[in-house]
């Protein structure tokens, strides 16, 4: 985890060597006066941002795979990113004169509008399931979450219809997802935001062990189940929601992290599979961001075809190793 | 006969789950009562099995006994106090439950998994302390399935896992153990093994412990149980000794089967054990 913190401050279109960055971080200065900024004010924000976030999408999906006993639920199941996408999808390719400045001005107004718009949309998902999450079964709830997901892809779809092609441009780059747009500031929204959301979902560690039975066995046991689901939603609410708002929807990680620490660990204890989960998310997070930039070169890929690129074979594996039936079968 | 001797002589002092009154069903817009004014007894040291055809309503009398689904009307008193003022804890510190599902998440032991029934005891992380591990191990030995502790559960037999999960439920450390449908699943020498484990522990603990049933195994029920609750679906309700409760032909009426005359054993003949404490029918 610190390696690939450390790869990912020294790899990217500069290439610094690895004494100067830790000479950098440290307070001094670096060989070339032009590193410093790099180093600081690019690359740092941009990795702990990327730790941050992988943790959070980690922990996320691990707990609605516990939740829904389902091993393709991931942090979106719940229509966080679809509410997200519609909230952007508002604001880019429906509002008429402001979408040239939040073009221009990546990382400055422009994107806290967007990250506004996708709070708002988030936030909106997250409210309709929390009101469902009380009345409805968990079964239920989940294909609530999967259907909020069409509708909201159908809105979306309006919205590109009738949509100039380079506002459409401007909404697919977000739906690649980034870690680099978030500066300073922002971190200090994002990172207490994902912290307490982590801390929160250490804190359902017992209930969730205890769900791994199933809602009535963990009944059973003395945990209060609708309490407890409250709890990990939040959670979920927080972590999820927090990275798309400022990250865009990033696929993938969340899904396929949590069965690469269930297979490398062999046990399902959520106090060691949390803390596991949030330290190789956060890896799996700059490796990606790292491939993303391709070193050597100035070109940069999408963060999410990256993600997937690397969570897809993860996932087939899985599969052929027949290792989902081993953990979800009833 | 130390048979004779552990079996309690009436009137039982003080049952161990009672219920007053008790409507069960299902609530809602439209709701639907299956039994109708039940009073049960579940004393101390007491095998019960619940048993009738299928509609009856014996998960949900064992669920609402269990605290697990609200009466439609009435109550539910544990050891004197009504089911709805005991918290979650505390409530699964005394009630230990069984369900008919089938459960089996990968990447955890039998041990592990009888640990998880140490929930209600241990503090807010869920580490378990010495005497946590001491009933653990004490319900392995006890359920006999030792040698099974660091196989994953994954790997066991439907008959073996049945075991972990009882077990698991009684490192809860319950004074009732609940058990809805334990021997679905199960091959002949599965069933017959489970309901001796059952009886052995009512005979065997120290601490006044009861175990309720149901099961649509009515002949091995019958032959291993003290007491039978039978549901017809008309929401009739029969209590009594298996053999009572055969020399009434209450099954035959109960189940709408003159056929099962002749698959039932022939009363006390072939009924073992001392059940010739007298029946208040409630």
């Amino acid at each position: 985890m610190v390696a690939c913190l450390l790869a990912r401050l020294a790899g990217g279109p500069v290439a610094i060597p690895w004494p100067d960055v830790v000479r950098i971080l440290a307070g001094g200065e670096g060989e070339l006066p032009a590193w410093n900024g790099i180093v600081m004010q690019i690359r740092l924000p941009k990795a702990i941002t990327a730790s941050l976030a992988g943790a959070a999408l980690a922990v996320s999906g691990l707990l609605m795979q516990t939740l829904f006993r389902n091993p393709l639920a991931g942090p979106f199941v719940l229509g966080i990113s679809a509410g997200a996408s519609l909230g952007v999808a508002i604001v880019l390719l429906s509002v008429g004169a402001g979408t040239s400045q939040l073009l221009a001005g990546l990382g400055l107004v422009g994107d806290f509008g967007l990250v506004a718009a996708a709070s708002l949309g988030s936030g909106l998902a997250l409210a309709l399931v929390m009101f469902a999450a009380r009345r409805v079964s968990t079964l239920t709830l989940l294909i609530l979450g999967v259907l909020f997901g069409y509708a909201t892809s159908a809105l979306v779809t309006v919205l590109i219809h009738f949509s100039l092609a380079e506002r459409i441009q401007s909404y697919i780059a977000w739906t690649f997802g980034s870690f680099g747009n978030v500066t300073w500031s922002q971190l200090q929204i994002l990172a207490p935001t994902l912290v307490v959301g982590l801390a929160l979902a250490l804190a359902t560690a017992k209930p969730l062990n205890a769900l791994l039975l199933g809602e009535g066995y963990a009944a059973s046991m003395g945990i209060e189940v609708t309490r407890a689901r409250w709890l990990i939603l939040i959670s979920t609410a927080l972590l999820a929601g927090g990275v798309t708002a400022f990250c865009g929807p990033i696929g993938f990680l969340g899904i396929a992290v949590p069965h690469l620490v269930r297979g490398v660990f062999r046990l399902a204890d959520h106090r060691v599979l949390i803390p596991a989960s949030a330290v190789t998310g956060a890896a799996v997070a700059l490796i990606s961001d790292l491939v993303a930039q391709l070193p050597g070169s100035q070109a940069v890929l999408p963060l999410n075809a990256v993600t997937a690129l690397i969570g897809a074979p993860i996932i087939g594996a899985i599969i052929l190793r027949r290792r989902l039936d081993d953990s979800f079968s009833r | 006969m130390t048979l004779l001797e552990m079996t309690h002589t009436e009137p039982t002092p003080r049952p161990l789950l009672a219920s007053k009154q008790l409507t069960t069903g299902y609530g809602g817009r439209r709701p639907c009562a299956l039994l109708r004014d039940v009073e049960v007894r579940l004393a101390p040291g007491e095998l019960v099995a619940v048993l009738g055809p299928n509609g009856a309503g014996k998960s949900t009398l064992l669920r609402t006994l269990a605290g697990m689904q609200p009466a439609l009307a009435g109550r539910v008193e544990l050891l004197g106090t009504p089911l709805s003022e005991l918290r979650p804890r505390q409530l699964a510190r005394r009630v230990g439950v069984v369900l008919p599902e089938r459960v089996a998440p990968g990447m955890l032991s039998a041990y592990d998994l009888i640990a998880l029934g140490r929930t209600p005891h241990t503090g807010w992380t869920g580490r378990l302390r010495s005497r946590d591990e001491t009933v653990i191990q004490r319900a392995l030995q006890v359920v006999g399935i030792a040698h099974l502790a660091d196989r994953d559960v994954t790997a066991l037999s439907d008959g073996e896992r049945q075991k972990v999960m009882i077990a698991r439920a009684l490192a809860q450390e319950p004074k009732v153990l609940i058990l809805d449908e334990p021997t679905a699943f199960l091959d002949l020498p599965g069933r017959v093994e489970v309901m001796s484990l059952l009886k052995r522990l009512v005979r065997q603990s120290e601490a006044e412990r009861s175990v309720l049933l149901s099961t649509h195994d009515l002949d091995l029920a019958l032959r291993t149980v003290d007491r039978v609750w039978l549901l017809d679906r008309r929401g009739g309700f029969h209590t009594g000794s298996p053999a009572e409760l055969l020399a009434t032909r209450a099954f035959e009426t109960a189940f709408e089967s003159e056929e099962l005359s002749r698959y039932l054993p022939r009363g006390s003949a072939s009924d073992p054990g001392p059940r010739s404490e007298p029946v208040a029918p409630s």
